[in-house]
């Protein structure tokens, strides 16, 4: 097989690839979450194969906070940030405090903006820095 | 940018993307549903970033079912998935069984939980009509 016939290959396979997260049957959300120390906490909540706007919130311990509503991109993928950091805030992430995050376990949720029809929720364990 | 560079580029998303799909602490759940009108339920309920072993749940309309026994561990690559269907074709593959009729206007809610019954993710889901 010659390089230019893997070259295509492989372009196929991203194409395809893409092509199925676009799918807006096959939505999946994903959650993810550092924490370090009592320094900073950081929670990303995404979502793939979705259209229309959305909001996120997160939970750890016993608080939650929420992001402002966001409308998905072309690719059908809307993200949403939560971070301690100052110049992640100022980045557009949704303040949270630095201790925010609890036995590292956060919950990410998304909902759909306007209805605040459930999405969905995933717990995910916490990266420890 | 010759060919050799493009390819090398190209194997590097596909790394990148892997990379991606196997982090253990991006915890994800991917819920996905068919209807035929009343002669088919299919309902997928899929994990990733995942450790342990897990059941999942469907709920549809007031109905809701539990995947099989044994709970599934997750893969080296912290995925688990899990395949509910009213064919006796695909139960006899392996599918946990659910009636034909099983989804509602449409509507699935997808749970998987470990084995301590913790919850670790839920989603909704619209269904392929077909």
């Amino acid at each position: 097989m010659t390089v230019n016939k893997l070259v295509g290959l492989f372009f196929a396979v991203l194409m395809l690839n893409l092509t199925g997260l676009n799918n807006g049957f096959a939505a999946s959300v994903t959650a993810r979450c550092e924490v370090t120390g009592t320094t900073r906490s950081r929670v990303t909540v995404t979502g793939t194969g979705l259209s229309g706007g959305f909001y996120a919130t997160t939970i750890s311990g016993n608080r939650g906070y929420f992001t402002p509503s966001k409308v998905t991109a072309a690719n059908g993928v809307v993200s949403f940030v939560f971070d301690s950091n100052a110049a992640a805030i100022r980045a557009g992430a949704k303040a949270i405090p630095a201790n925010f995050i609890k036995n590292r376990s956060a919950i990410g949720y998304l909902r759909r903006a306007g209805s605040h029809v459930f999405v969905a929720g995933v717990r995910a364990t916490c990266i420890a820095k | 940018m010759n060919v050799k560079k493009v390819a090398c580029l190209a194997l590097l998303a596909i790394w990148v993307n892997l990379s991606v799909a196997t982090d253990v602490y991006a915890a994800g759940i991917r819920v996905k549903c068919e209807v035929s009108g009343t002669s088919r339920s299919k309902v997928s309920v899929d994990g990733s970033g995942l450790r342990g072993a897990f059941y999942a749940v469907v709920k549809s309309g007031v109905a809701g079912y539990r995947s099989k026994l044994p709970n599934k561990v997750a893969n080296s690559k912290g995925e688990v998935e899990f395949d509910f269907d009213s064919n006796s074709s695909d139960i006899r593959a392996g599918a946990s069984a659910i009636p034909a009729n099983f989804i509602k206007n449409r509507t699935v809610y997808g749970y998987i939980r470990n084995s301590s019954n913790l919850l670790v993710g839920t989603m909704r889901a619209t269904c392929i009509a077909k």
